[in-house]
């Protein structure tokens, strides 16, 4: 412990820039998978939030609400299956509106109130009543856009009142207004005016399982298919794919971390060989030479985590909201101690560097 | 230290020397490749004195030593230093050995370069298994004040001059109480009159400690503060009476 800290206090210079580096990286991961997180909670908060265990597409949507069109009729034939105890018809529509600060782009929800596919994130207000047609819910971040319980907020020329605010529970990065089936219709048919011909339909069916009841044990009906919510939000067009390529960049940006640091300390290890091979001669055991070449890892790696938390903290705070950006305490966390464990890991391979020094060499050279 | 006393008691009652190399010889590689670094060398030696070992590099001088260390393992013969036979020691048994036994003086000083003076005394005091901080940091204190460097103590070595890092490599083989010292070279980075300096310190630290030192050097103007010296050429051994130059210089 004595070599270790001495080293880092006395020998500052070196130190800071693994220091830094180690910063940096947790800072561009922390970055990536804020951006990661932002992305697919943004995306994926309707079925998040949605009290619905699974959903019936038309077979041709591929999982996707906005493809997606269901007769009326289905909705009734779903709810006569067994191990489905509610479905309900759920409408979307991406389009602009006008809220009190100006334009908006929004997802309306057109929902059953007490059915299935009904957001449980309410923060305040409550969720519009049946067949209160002029009511609407609204995500917080419309709030944030200037909207407020109260406030009018108009998509055609239909207007609804906010009578609600829900967190967490947007749809592809749109803030979403939650209302009821008739509004959405309308709504739907005032700025789509090729949908005003079509019988009567919904997106798709919200359904609620009896326990022990799975999507896949469902028999569809005919024309549909059924997706649990987990499945149906990775289905969002773009949100696996976006998930993955960060993720790669991120294990991949871990996996140059435990390089860095490997090479950091192989490099340290190689010009001390000489010391080293005096310190073995007097005595000092491997296993202690190598707990000081771990010790520093760890305390520079966790030095290093903690400042690239507190920039990532910072850019979190500079960065306009438009950057759907999401600093979440789990990935916070699982991301420190994968940054640490990765410096550990490189850290090790000087350790068998160590091992081999002999301490004969600290006197004159083995074979004189 | 009771391995110490029981030791110093069994020299006095049996006339038993502290050291005793008998018959060792080393060598590197195998068959017709096969060097022969150290041939059937023996010495022995009282405790209380400081003996030089001579010779050209390449000589096998710093094999032997490095075998009388623990630093190296003999191919055959044995080494013994008080009761402890070092010549059948495992590897492990070596480290607390060095650790413990033995005192060394390198060419460089090889102190550790962000520790302080005090510190790198400290360090080794640290190495053996049942150690007192306490009376470590005293006899530090105590060490660092008979060779002169109490006001240098908190300065790491980089801030010393090259006699003062010499001293300090010599408390700091002093400070486990070892009963045997070994020195490599010591005068090899300093000026002649430093270097005289740094050896007459060693013997008589050696001598009042009533420590058993060796002090490997080419240089023949330092054979004068020993009381023994062994000359080796070509790995063979040989005790000199020190008046006949010895064979390379």
């Amino acid at each position: 412990m004595m070599l270790a800290f001495a080293e880092i206090r006395r020998a500052r210079g070196r130190f800071i820039s693994i220091i830094g580096a180690l910063a940096l990286i947790t800072f561009l991961v922390l970055t990536l998978s804020a951006l990661s997180d932002g992305l697919f909670y943004g995306s994926t908060g309707a079925y998040r939030s949605s009290n619905a265990n699974g959903y019936a597409f038309s077979s041709d949507a591929e999982g996707s609400l906005i493809r997606s069109r269901v007769p009326v009729t289905d909705v009734a034939k779903y709810q006569q299956i067994p191990g489905v105890t509610k479905a309900s018809g759920v409408g979307v529509l991406l389009s602009s509106g006008t809220g009190p600060n100006g334009e908006l782009d929004l997802a309306v929800f057109g929902i059953e109130p007490g059915g299935a596919g009904v957001p449980t994130t309410l923060t305040s207000g409550r969720l519009p009543e049946p067949g209160e047609d002029n009511a609407a819910a609204v995500d917080k971040t419309v709030v944030d856009k200037g909207a407020g319980i109260g406030s009018t907020i108009k998509v055609g020329d239909r207007a609804v009142t906010v009578v609600g605010v829900t967190q967490d529970s947007n749809y592809q990065l749109q803030p979403t207004i939650w209302t009821t089936v008739p509004t959405w219709r309308a709504m739907q048919s005032s700025v789509r005016p090729e949908t005003r011909g079509l019988a009567p339909n919904y997106s798709a069916v919200a359904l609620e399982f009896a326990s022990g009841t799975t999507a896949a044990s469902i028999p569809p009906v005919n024309g549909t298919a059924v997706l649990s919510t987990e499945e149906a939000a990775l289905a969002i067009p773009g949100v696996k794919e976006q998930r993955s390529t960060l993720n790669s960049i991120i294990y991949t940006t871990l996996l140059v971390a435990a390089l860095v640091v490997a090479l950091f300390f192989a490099l340290i290890v190689l010009e001390k060989r000489e010391l080293f091979a005096a310190l073995k001669a007097l005595g000092t055991s491997t296993r202690r030479l190598a707990n000081t070449v771990m010790t520093q890892a760890l305390v520079a790696s966790v030095i290093g985590v903690i400042i690239g938390i507190v920039a990532s903290r910072i850019l979190g705070l500079v960065l306009p909201a438009q950057v759907p950006t999401l600093f979440r305490t789990e990935s916070l966390i699982q991301i420190s101690i994968f940054t640490i464990v990765a410096s550990v890991i490189g850290a090790l391979f000087s350790l068998r560097r160590i091992a081999r020094i002999d301490p004969a060499t600290a006197l004159g050279g083995a074979l004189q | 230290m009771t391995t110490n006393t029981a030791a110093a008691a069994d020299v006095q009652q049996t006339g038993r020397p502290i050291l005793e190399v008998l018959n060792v010889t080393k060598t590197y590689g195998e068959g017709h490749t096969a060097v022969t670094a150290v041939a059937d060398a023996s010495l022995s030696v009282e405790e209380g004195q400081f003996v030089s070992l001579l010779g050209p590099s390449g000589s096998g001088k710093t094999t032997l030593i490095s075998m009388i260390g623990g630093l190296l393992t003999p191919t055959s013969g044995t080494i013994r230093l008080g009761d402890q036979m070092v010549s059948d020691m495992t590897k492990k048994e070596l480290t607390s050995l060095r650790a413990e036994r033995v005192g060394f003086v390198f060419q460089s000083s090889n102190l550790v370069p962000f520790l302080t003076a005090r510190e790198n005394l400290l360090y080794v005091a640290s190495l053996p298994k049942n150690h007192n901080r306490k009376v470590a940091a005293k006899r530090a204190d105590e060490l660092l004040g008979e060779l002169g460097l109490s006001d240098r103590a908190n300065n790491i070595p980089e801030k010393l001059s090259g006699g003062e890092r010499q001293r300090v490599a010599i408390g700091r083989a002093l400070m486990n109480d070892p009963d045997l010292i070994l020195v490599d070279e010591p005068t090899a980075a300093l000026d002649t009159a430093l270097g005289r300096q740094v050896v007459q310190l060693l013997a008589r630290e050696v001598k009042q400690r009533g420590k058993t030192g060796i002090m490997v050097t080419h240089d023949l103007r330092m054979v004068e503060y020993t009381d023994q010296v062994f000359e080796i050429l070509d790995g063979h051994l040989t005790k000199s009476d020190g008046t006949t130059p010895p064979a390379g210089h």
